[in-house]
This record gives structure tokens, C-alpha cells and sequence, in this order.
């Protein structure tokens, strides 16, 4: 059975696309004329998927002798 | 044909002595249950949706801000509940309470602000009844909310009392809190999926 950290490098996976998807989402709605909340969501979105990829490569290297299994 | 030859055994107990096996298994065949859950009520979704004549989007009736509040408090959790494993793992007592502890503490924020969601819509007379949209919209992070509220309570359980096991067992422990942290990932995968479903399509 896939241990914690196989599970949780899907997880960052997953979250990275999200964060991805949701900064983008919100320049959609910047651009549609939506109000300055957007603009902040679309910065903290696409940063947070930078800082999830960032995470992730870190974390394959710092742990990358603990099992998957 | 003697019986040893069609029933291979072994005198050798078959125990694994940090029950991690079998607890790994246990927690990964309840999670593809709870998978079947969410499964189904995201083909209801879609279902109803597909069928529909029209269909609102999430901005109109959802707060979009307070959602991605706390998407993101769940993400951080989860990137806690993984340093508290590790925590565990190495024997740092204080980093594994700090970092369960902002777990819990961001599990129960998100929490806060679903509640405070549902106290502002119900407010304005925006019921589970209303529509289909709002229906929906009240199971699916209704069910969210009930397992977000399990995982807050397993996790806490793991920081308070079961935490006698720290010095006892402690390998036994590390893989408790292994458990708790495959449930946690679960809820939050699954809110990944949810948000943009119901608060951005």
C-alpha cells in the first residue's frame, strides 16, 4: 500500500494544478472587470503553485530514501 | 498428498510488530470507500447539471475570496500534517506538537469559515431548497465538512492523549500519525476537486 509520502507528492501534484487553475480563474474575472480581490487572489494563486513546485522538488530530494510503499 | 504440501505454513508468528501493514491496508480500503462517496456524489453533480436548462455560476451565489481562503488553509495543513510525520519519525516532540498543532488549528479555520458561509447564505434566505445549485452545494461540502471534522478530531486525539504512546511505542506512534495524515490528505484531495467544481465552473 502507498505510504504517507507517495500520497502527499500526489497531493502537491494536485495542489500545484489547483493553485494553477484558480490564479487563472481569477485573471479571467480581472480581465472580465472584476474588483481588486481578484488581482490578489491571481498573485497569491500563481505564486503558491511556484512555491508548491519549489516545495515538492525539496521535498523528493530531502526525503528521498523513505519508501513509497 | 500430504496436507503440508497443498497448505504451506510456517512455524515463524506472522506479526508485524508495528501493526503498520495491516493499519496501512485498513486505511487505504476505508479511504477507497469514502472515494465511492464522493465519487457518486460528484457523478450526482454532474447528472444534475447535464440536465439542467440553465445553471448559475458558483460567483453568484458562493463567496469566491472566502473559498480559496480556505483551499488554501487546507493546503497548508496538509504540508504540516507531512512535517508532523516526519516529526515523529525523527523524535522532535516539540516540532511534531507544533506542527500537528497547525494542523489542527488550520483544519478547525476551515471549518469556521464553511459554517460562517452557510450562516451568511442562510441569512439571506439561500436554502438547500432554493435550487438545485444550493442543494448540491450544501451535501457535497456538508459531507466535506463532517470528514474535515473527523480528521480535526483524529488529529487531535494523535496531539492529546494518544500521544502516551510518544515514549512507549514510539515507532508504533509514528505510523498512527502515518494514518491519521493519509486521511487528512484524502479530505483535502478531495476539496481540490470540489472548489473549482462548485465555486469556479
Amino acid at each position: 500500500m502507498p505510504s504517507l509520502k507517495a500520497l502527499h507528492v500526489l497531493f502537491v501534484f494536485l495542489a500545484t494544478i489547483f493553485a494553477m487553475v484558480v490564479g487563472l480563474y481569477a485573471l479571467g474575472e480581472l480581465a472580465a472587470g472584476a474588483g481588486r480581490a481578484y488581482l490578489m487572489i491571481a498573485v497569491l494563486s500563481l505564486s503558491a503553485a511556484i512555491a508548491l513546485v519549489v516545495y515538492g522538488g525539496f521535498y523528493l530530494i530531502k526525503y528521498r530514501d523513505s519508501g513509497w510503499f | 498428498m500430504p496436507m503440508s504440501k497443498v497448505l504451506p505454513f510456517s512455524l515463524e508468528p506472522n506479526i508485524d510488530e508495528n501493526e503498520l501493514g495491516n493499519a496501512r491496508l485498513g486505511m487505504w480500503l476505508f479511504l477507497i470507500s469514502e472515494l465511492v462517496l464522493f465519487a457518486a456524489l460528484f457523478v450526482l453533480y454532474l447528472q444534475i447539471r447535464g440536465h439542467a436548462d440553465e445553471w448559475p455560476r458558483g460567483a453568484d451565489y458562493l463567496d469566491i475570496p472566502a473559498g480559496v481562503l480556505s483551499s488554501a488553509m487546507l493546503i497548508v495543513s496538509s504540508i504540516t500534517m507531512m512535517l508532523a510525520w516526519n516529526a515523529a519519525r525523527e523524535r522532535k516532540r516539540r516540532r511534531f506538537q507544533t506542527t500537528l498543532g497547525l494542523t489542527i488549528l488550520l483544519g478547525t479555520a476551515y471549518m469556521v469559515i464553511k459554517i460562517w458561509e452557510y450562516q451568511v447564505k442562510l441569512a439571506a434566505g439561500l436554502m438547500p431548497s432554493t435550487n438545485f445549485f444550493l442543494g448540491l452545494y450544501y451535501t457535497t461540502t456538508g459531507v466535506h465538512v463532517f470528514h474535515a471534522l473527523c480528521g480535526v478530531l483524529y488529529n487531535a486525539y494523535l496531539w492529546g492523549p494518544g500521544s502516551r504512546l510518544w515514549d512507549k511505542r514510539p515507532v508504533r506512534f509514528a505510523n498512527q500519525v502515518e494514518l491519521a495524515g493519509l486521511f487528512w490528505h484524502f479530505v483535502d484531495i478531495v476539496w481540490l476537486f470540489l472548489f473549482p467544481m462548485l465555486y469556479l465552473l
